[in-house]
């Protein structure tokens, strides 16, 4: 009867495109909007990523990586004594002002290196040498920096500009990725860093630190923690702990929530419909086939093959449709689209909830249906 | 041993004239059937007494409301009954679960709608192919059995036309075909020719006729219409619920 079920569903081609549609529409919604809030929540924690560095210390009051709570200048020397630890550099982090020589201000998150070991650089150059950064002055910009303060025809490597009316020389133009704030960041070494943010009595922001190999990091991070009363996480753990925040202080997890839900309401509401309205339109004939000794649940199995051959057809259109979506409006990582495969089984899983609960309903009815209304 | 209690077919009458005897296939007693609850309450049959035998084409006539749709329901087990015993081919539907009357449904009997209740989406082959579905044949035998049916009710060339293709009459003789697709015992046919003008179902009666009756088989026509009665062996005559009358019908008189 599979091959009934399946001529009834695409014979009544306005219904079939109708429910196709619904459930596209609902799923490209959920992939949609589950890919920019994913998105979104990684660029929250590109300060970490960025960085690529396996052990943060920070803070014990720490609550995401964007809100600095310097700690003692002491500090780098104390997670360097720490067995297990192989190394251990400051790290700046702070918001600043830059003027440009067109009088324009900007601020800018100023991130100060390690000097001799340049720890924490981003992976890729675009323009010049990130090694420059040891000349006087030096300081590099991330590709959004270059974008944010007026195009490579107003700051390129070799610009000159102030950071609190002392001077500063691009020297490199790096890759990275986009952060939640977009605020440009200037990289530079920690001594120079220190020389141009107001001085303060802690300035150190971070320490960066690694592991010895073979030792576990848990252990290592627990005794840094032990040892100094200082909060210290693994990058992964701040990015979530830094994700945690966001969810919790911004309120953007209830509106793409929200979304995500009105995606599969609106996707149940029509898918539901539709069937059951397909289901009532054939009332007589599903009364014909009991009345000819199809029993209730081979035409539950009709209704729920129907169902998951639209479901899985609108699934693979409307994920078509997220995904191009995504190439045509997150390109250069403009803006945030994150499509992965966890947000991918998650919106299946979704779409077998909807199909089922919409054949659910067309299922009662029909296991209600006196093959005697063909008589009627 | 009698039907009532799911044995073979005992109870026999002897043909008039021929002096054969004749085995019952549909035999019903005391059939109450209510719809409804409490002050309204209505009760289509009020204790049917009805035998139907081998080989015979019975009509069930008489006034609108009289019950006999509700009748011819209950005989095909699509429709609990509230007291009585119904014995079809043998075997008691009245003491059968859902599921096995839905299996035996499948199995023994064909179905022949007033509104023909046809598959739009498929061919008429495909339409036919259905019952022989339902019973698990495979597809590509149970579509090519479809189309001999077809040859036999006079559509061989009209197999693959899909029901709104094909006009009242050649959609009814589908929905013949359907029904006799896996050689039922039971015919049961709700005003076959309703929906038809007088010609067509005059045909469609002759067809009904023809492929329906069997020495094997059983053919029960609700009908009020007067035209084709003359194609019936036995009238029975329903009113309020009630069988007034059960009388043959003479061919040379209505001819």
């Amino acid at each position: 009867m599979n091959y009934v079920a399946l001529r009834m569903l695409f014979g009544d081609r306005a219904k079939y495109l109708m429910l196709l549609c619904g459930l596209t529409f609902a799923v490209m919604l959920i992939v949609q909007q589950g890919s920019i809030f994913w998105g979104l929540m990684i660029w929250s924690q590109s300060s970490i990523s960025n960085l690529n560095v396996p052990i943060w210390v920070t803070d014990p009051g720490i609550a995401q990586v964007d809100e600095v709570k310097p700690i003692a200048d002491t500090t780098v020397d104390r997670v360097r004594s720490i067995p297990g630890v192989e190394w251990a550099v400051p790290l700046y982090k702070g918001l600043l002002r830059a003027r440009l020589a067109n009088g324009e201000y900007h601020q800018i998150t100023l991130t100060g290196l390690d000097a001799a070991t340049l720890i924490g650089r981003p992976a890729e150059v675009l323009e010049g040498r990130f090694e420059d950064l040891r000349q006087p002055d030096a300081v590099a910009l991330d590709q959004w920096a270059v974008e944010r303060m007026g195009g490579p025809t107003v700051i390129t490597v070799g610009t000159v500009f102030e950071l609190n009316d002392k001077l500063a020389r691009v020297v490199a133009i790096a890759k990275t990725q986009k952060t939640f704030t977009n605020i440009p960041v200037v990289y530079t070494t920690y001594e120079r860093a220190l020389r141009y943010v107001p001085r303060e009595r802690r300035t150190l922001s971070y320490v960066l630190a690694k592991a010895k190999d073979g030792a576990l990091v848990d252990e290592v991070i627990q005794r840094i923690r032990d040892h100094t009363g200082l909060g210290a996480f693994t990058a992964d753990a701040f990015g979530w702990k830094t994700i945690g925040w966001v969810l919790k202080n911004t309120g953007i997890g209830i509106n793409f929530g929200t979304t995500i839900l009105l995606g599969f309401v609106v996707g149940m509401a029509i898918a539901g419909q539709t069937f059951y309205l397909f289901t009532v339109e054939n009332l007589r004939q599903f009364g014909a086939l009991k009345a000819m000794g199809a029993s209730t649940a081979t035409l539950a199995r009709m209704i729920l093959l129907q169902a998951f051959t639209v479901g899985i057809t609108g699934y693979g259109v409307g994920i078509g449709l997220a995904t191009v979506f995504g190439l045509l409006t997150a390109q250069e990582g403009q803006l945030p689209f994150l499509e992965t495969w966890p947000l991918l089984l998650l919106v299946f899983v979704a779409l077998l909830m909807i199909c089922t609960l919409s054949a659910l309903i067309s299922i009662i009815k029909l296991a209600r249906l006196e093959p005697a209304i063909v008589f009627r | 041993m009698t039907a009532m209690d799911g044995s073979s077919h005992s109870e026999d009458r002897t043909e008039e004239g021929s002096g054969a005897r004749q085995a019952i296939a549909v035999q019903v007693r005391g059939l109450v059937k209510s719809f409804g609850s409490g002050e309204t309450t209505v009760t289509v049959l009020k204790g049917i007494d009805l035998d139907v035998y081998f080989g015979e084409l019975l009509l069930l006539v008489g006034e609108s409301g009289g019950g006999k749709t509700t009748l011819l329901s209950a005989i095909a087990g699509i429709l609990d009954i509230d007291a009585g015993e119904l014995a079809v081919l043998g075997a008691s539907l009245t003491n059968m679960s859902p599921g096995t009357r839905t299996r035996f449904r499948g199995q023994t009997m064909g179905f022949i709608y007033q509104q023909f209740n046809l598959l739009p989406a498929l061919t008429a082959a495909e339409n036919v192919a259905i019952p022989l579905l339902i019973q698990g044949t495979r597809k590509k035998e149970a579509i090519s059995r479809g189309r001999l049916m077809l040859e036999r009710v006079g559509l061989g060339d009209r197999t693959e036309f899909l029901p709104r293709n094909l006009s009242g009459g050649q959609q009814q003789r589908v929905a013949i075909a359907r029904a006799l697709v896996n050689e039922p015992q039971l015919l049961v046919c709700d005003e076959p020719t309703a929906a038809l003008d007088g010609p067509n179902g005059q045909k469609i009666m002759e067809l009904i006729r023809d492929v329906g009756r069997a020495p094997d088989r059983c053919v029960i026509v609700v009908t009020h219409d007067s035209r084709i009665f003359q194609f019936g062996d036995r009238m029975a005559e329903l009113t309020d619920g009630r069988i007034v009358g059960i009388h043959p019908i003479q061919r040379e008189a209505t001819a």
